[in-house]
């Protein structure tokens, strides 16, 4: 299948994610197996409108490869930055953002992270004092062994900056959120110079700021900015750590 | 179970605030139509959300009844009954209960026992019907209890907990939306746990109660890396539910999700700084 999921969806190819979703709703309807007799026309055709679907919502802003191409090979990455949200599998970029491209449409979370660790991990080289004790636990990482690179942490004397690096991307293996925050922030603050410490900290925060882009979109003046009487104070704190001030003055 | 996930009342309007009335009033329906007066009793806007999200996904056919209850004997009030609202009844109930029989085994709180025994029938009939979601609130309430046991039990396996726990009930259909209704259920677990520990956290430093955000609390940042937590927390949440194909009804949930979820949080944060800035000023 090589069509046009847009004309698939019968929506035009600037509709909002709303617009697609209604129009999915309407043909999923129509080509329900269960009000078309099992009809195996109407089955292909839900088929196709599913997939269509998953296309232009669950991978939107990420399309590299044509439409029913299936599973590419070789790396997606372009060497722009992922700013995804590393836990999930369902990040949505943002197209306009020069930060959220090169993202593989059809990985899945694993694959996703492996590659997203191995990116991470070969921009390592670009430290000023690598630390040759922390090849161990990037390869475990890599092997996805979070056990095992969370006892060679533990088992280390010293903290470095990469120390917390390398917790932050354990705690990340792990699904652990906080001490993926907190190990990836004093990494930077150890070594503020350090580009792959401020990008995993981006990465982290940067769901955050996709999150209330998306809440905008919908008429929410960010997230904590609900009752101005109340939360003057705490928004602006909130909106100045988030979202780098500036970019969301509206929110007070 | 917490009441964090619920609208923000100011950023929606009359009809849609009517709307999510009418959902809330169904769910209380149900829980008084299924457990009577005890279950009516545990009405939480938290199951009132997973309520909205499964209408809107599968719209159901729903049925409209208006009448007189015991919260409102004046007014009449409008609520929607559908194929879900017995479902988050009963998990509504689940959920209570266990907080209930949790609160008794730590504190030994005599009126928690009291509430528990009166839900107790309830319960045995929820569980008949939801042998293995019930399982799992068990299980996951032992979990926790082992977990507050332990001298350095850090939030993220709490919260990761919370997260199994809600994740499982949140997936009702075995479908293909399976994926992402999990991870909203996961995603709202999480959230709500932080949420949790970090209001419950002063009060938990009086009286000297078990919060495992105790060992963090005067690190530098703290309130940052917990803003930032739960911040990533609902992000995950709102990601998998913009990718379900909901129409109806979906500025409500967007409200709750972007919006509603942190309207406890500004208030924990903001009210005791403005009290210290009168404080500040009456000195």
């Amino acid at each position: 299948m090589s069509r046009d999921p847009y004309q698939i969806l019968g929506v035009s190819s600037n509709a909002t994610d709303d617009e697609i979703k209604a129009s999915y709703r309407k043909l999923a309807k129509k080509y329900h197996p269960d009000l078309n007799g099992g009809s195996a026309a109407a089955e292909a055709k839900m088929k196709e409108v599913n997939e269509a679907y998953t296309y232009l919502i669950k991978n939107k802003g990420k399309a590299q490869q044509p439409f029913g191409g299936g599973q590419p090979s070789g790396n997606p990455y372009g060497g722009g930055q992922a700013y995804g949200n590393p836990f999930g599998g369902y990040y949505q970029g943002n197209q306009s953002s020069s930060s959220g491209q090169g993202y593989n449409p059809f990985a899945d979370f694993e694959q996703f992270f492996r590659q997203s660790q191995q990116r991470q991990a070969s921009s390592n080289a670009k430290y000023t004092e690598y630390d040759q004790r922390f090849k161990f636990v990037e390869d475990a990482v890599l092997d996805q062994d979070y056990a095992r690179a969370s006892q060679l942490l533990g088992r280390m004397n010293d903290r470095p900056a990469q120390w917390y690096y390398w917790s932050a991307k354990v705690s990340i293996g792990l699904g652990n959120r906080m001490s993926a925050l907190q190990n990836a922030r004093t990494a930077v603050e150890m070594a503020p110079d350090e580009e792959a410490f401020r990008d995993l900290l981006n990465q982290l925060q940067g769901s955050g700021s996709s999150y209330q882009r998306q809440g905008s979109q919908y008429g929410f003046s960010g997230a904590l900015c609900g009752n101005p009487c109340l939360t003057c104070i705490a928004a602006n704190v909130f909106c100045n750590c988030c979202c780098n001030g500036s970019r969301y003055g509206f929110c007070c | 179970m917490f009441g964090y996930v619920t609208i923000n009342p100011a950023e929606l309007n009359e009809e849609a605030k009517h709307r999510y009335q009418m959902y809330y009033c169904g769910l209380c329906r149900a829980l008084l139509r299924r457990h009577g007066y005890i279950g009516q009793l545990t009405l939480s806007y938290d199951m009132t959300f997973l309520l909205m999200l499964l209408s809107s996904l599968y719209e159901p056919e729903e049925t409209v009844i208006s009448g007189r209850c015991l919260p409102h004997p004046v007014n009449p009030r409008e609520a929607i009954l559908n194929e879900f609202s017995d479902y988050c009844a009963d998990m509504n109930i689940a959920l209570a209960y266990h907080k209930c029989k949790d609160d008794w085994e730590d504190d030994r709180s005599q009126a928690k026992r009291a509430q528990m025994k009166l839900m107790t029938k309830a319960y045995q009939r929820v569980e008949a019907d939801h042998p293995a979601k019930c399982g799992m609130i068990a299980g996951y309430l032992k979990a926790v209890q082992t977990a507050e046991g332990m001298v350095d039990t850090h939030p993220d396996a709490l919260s990761n907990l919370t997260a199994e726990m809600l994740g499982g009930l949140y997936v009702l259909k075995h479908d293909q939306w399976e994926p992402q209704m999990r991870i909203i259920g996961q995603g709202l677990g999480r959230f709500i746990y932080l949420m949790d520990a970090v209001e419950d956290l002063k009060g938990d430093m009086k009286h000297n109660r078990f919060n495992p955000l105790k060992a963090f609390h005067d690190s530098p940042h703290f309130s940052d890396l917990c803003k930032d937590s739960l911040t990533l927390m609902i992000a995950e949440t709102a990601e998998a539910f913009e990718v379900l194909p909901l129409v109806k009804d979906v500025d409500i949930l967007r409200n709750v999700l972007y919006s509603g979820v942190w309207a406890r949080y500004q208030r924990t944060l903001a009210k005791p700084s403005r009290q210290d800035e009168k404080m500040k000023e009456r000195t």
